[in-house]
């Protein structure tokens, strides 16, 4: 695998980024795709959706809910939701206290099926000011994430919508998984859109690029996932995951004027303990407040540019 | 002591594998009953696994003490390699259940996922081992069965079972 493949949910799903219109996806221009890059695996697994010229849509989003769902199963191992609520209660303390309107809205971006939301407004204790909102392009993955819920009394919303142009501006954007989605141009732009969106800050979590991190992917991807799209994309997402310094050096080159470090960053010879890291966004005027909210912990935050 | 210990592993392996197979399959957040009822599906299932067994160690006994003997010191090998298995596994179980969030993530890194990859050739490793330890003709066949039943236990915890039990499309 190499860091240019295409992850194969990335090519499975065609949704004009204007309309959210959902558009048919040629087998063919994906089998294209796959040949390019000499992907025979995930040319295997295309093979298996049905539809003949054109991917059947039904089968496309069991294929992904049924991805996604699993992909759930190592964040709670991971715990990602406690992962990111370690740094988003003391950044919405400081929110709160730098800004005067309300409610505060966190949107995740790129939600898929709105775990890290869900559990944050089940365990997250972020307080009857907050406001949690993810956005997804994936109207199976929206739509089961609205269903889980309402279902479950959670006190959160899912939209089917560009994460950057809602109609209420975002103080907080959150991701966990989707930085390595993004290459070159298509990631100092996902971080310009969001400082043009007027956030004040961004917590991006994603999987640490480190020699360990392909082959802890392969073993718990072995280890945990059936559907065979899960576990190839899970290496791939791996390979594909970017270095600090490309994403530092993405964030503050589309990102401005917010300025950015990385948490968990910092390697070390046995890159096991943090197997993830988060690019943190902040309005300048709140770097030195964070620092402090953080106590002890801010020394696994690494300095701002 | 040793047929105790290790019907004792095999129903504690038995309970794990009831959890893995339901988990991944159930997006919700709440799910405490879904995995008791997961538990509680692997630990019945090992109990039938385990009458089987032990009514196959009965036949043995009343016909060939010698394989008898046989199997004594096979369960004897079985337990030197599963014990361990059981016991690092276990450790790293109430180190995650514990809760501090880096001890937490060290388990699960380090032996939860590895050793769950590794539970088959553990499995296997064991049975040689036992049927090397006593090579006797039953015990080998019983060594050889238990292996094969053990490495195929969590698909056989989804007959009767939909596979995504139901909350997402089967297909």
């Amino acid at each position: 695998m190499r860091a240019d493949w295409p992850e194969l949910s990335d090519l499975l799903l065609d949704v004009d980024p204007l309309t959210l219109a959902r558009r048919p996806v040629p087998r063919a221009r994906v089998n294209a795709a796959l040949a390019r890059h000499g992907m025979r695996a995930g040319r295997r697994i295309v093979d298996a959706i049905a539809g003949a010229d054109v991917l059947d849509e039904a089968a496309v989003d069991g294929v992904l809910v049924r991805s996604h769902t699993e992909l759930q199963r190592l964040a709670v191992e991971f715990r990602n939701g406690v992962r990111l609520q370690q740094l988003l209660r003391p950044l919405l303390e400081v929110l709160r206290a730098e800004v005067t309107e309300r409610p505060l809205r966190v949107v995740d971006v790129g939600c898929g099926l709105g775990f890290v939301v869900r559990w944050l407004a089940a365990h997250g204790q972020l307080g009857d000011d907050v406001e949690l909102v993810g956005c997804d392009f994936n109207p199976a993955l929206i739509g089961l994430a609205r269903r889980l819920s309402a279902e479950e009394g959670l006190r959160c919303e899912f939209r089917l919508a560009n994460a950057f142009t809602l109609e209420r501006r975002a103080h907080v954007f959150i991701s966990t998984g989707v930085l390595h989605h993004f290459r070159g141009a298509a990631l100092s732009r996902f971080f310009g859109q969001q400082a043009q969106a007027g956030a004040k800050a961004m917590l991006h979590c994603d999987i640490k690029a480190s020699w360990a991190a392909p082959l802890g992917s392969w073993l718990f991807h072995q280890a945990r996932m059936r559907e065979p799209l899960a576990r190839h994309d899970g290496v791939l997402s791996a390979v594909r995951a970017h270095p600090a310094s490309v994403l530092l050096d993405a964030a503050s080159t589309g990102g401005r004027p917010l300025r950015y470090a990385l948490h968990d960053g910092e390697w070390a010879p046995l890159p096991l303990l943090r197997s993830m890291n988060t690019v943190v966004g902040l309005d300048a005027a709140l770097e030195a407040p964070l620092r402090a909210r953080l106590g002890a912990s801010q020394a696994r935050l690494g300095g701002f540019a | 002591m040793s047929p105790w210990l290790l019907a004792l592993l095999v129903v504690v392996d038995g309970t794990l594998c009831g959890f893995r197979a339901a988990a991944g399959r159930n997006p919700r957040l709440f799910l405490r009953s879904y995995y008791l009822a997961s538990l509680g599906r692997g630990a019945g299932r090992s109990l039938v696994v385990l009458a089987v067994f032990a009514g196959a160690a009965l036949l043995v006994w009343e016909f060939s003490p010698e394989g008898f003997d046989a199997l004594l010191l096979a369960a004897d090998a079985m337990v030197q390699v599963y014990g361990v298995y059981a016991v690092v596994t276990l450790s790293a179980l109430g180190l995650y259940v514990i809760g501090h969030f880096d001890l937490g993530v060290l388990a699960t890194v380090l032996v939860l996922g590895p050793f769950t990859l590794a539970r088959p050739f553990v499995i296997i490793a064991g049975a040689a081992w036992a049927a090397g330890s006593a090579p006797h003709p039953l015990s080998v066949a019983l060594c050889v069965m238990s292996a094969v039943v053990m490495v195929s236990f969590e698909r056989l915890l989804d007959v009767g079972a939909p596979p995504w039990r139901g909350v997402l499309p089967e297909s």
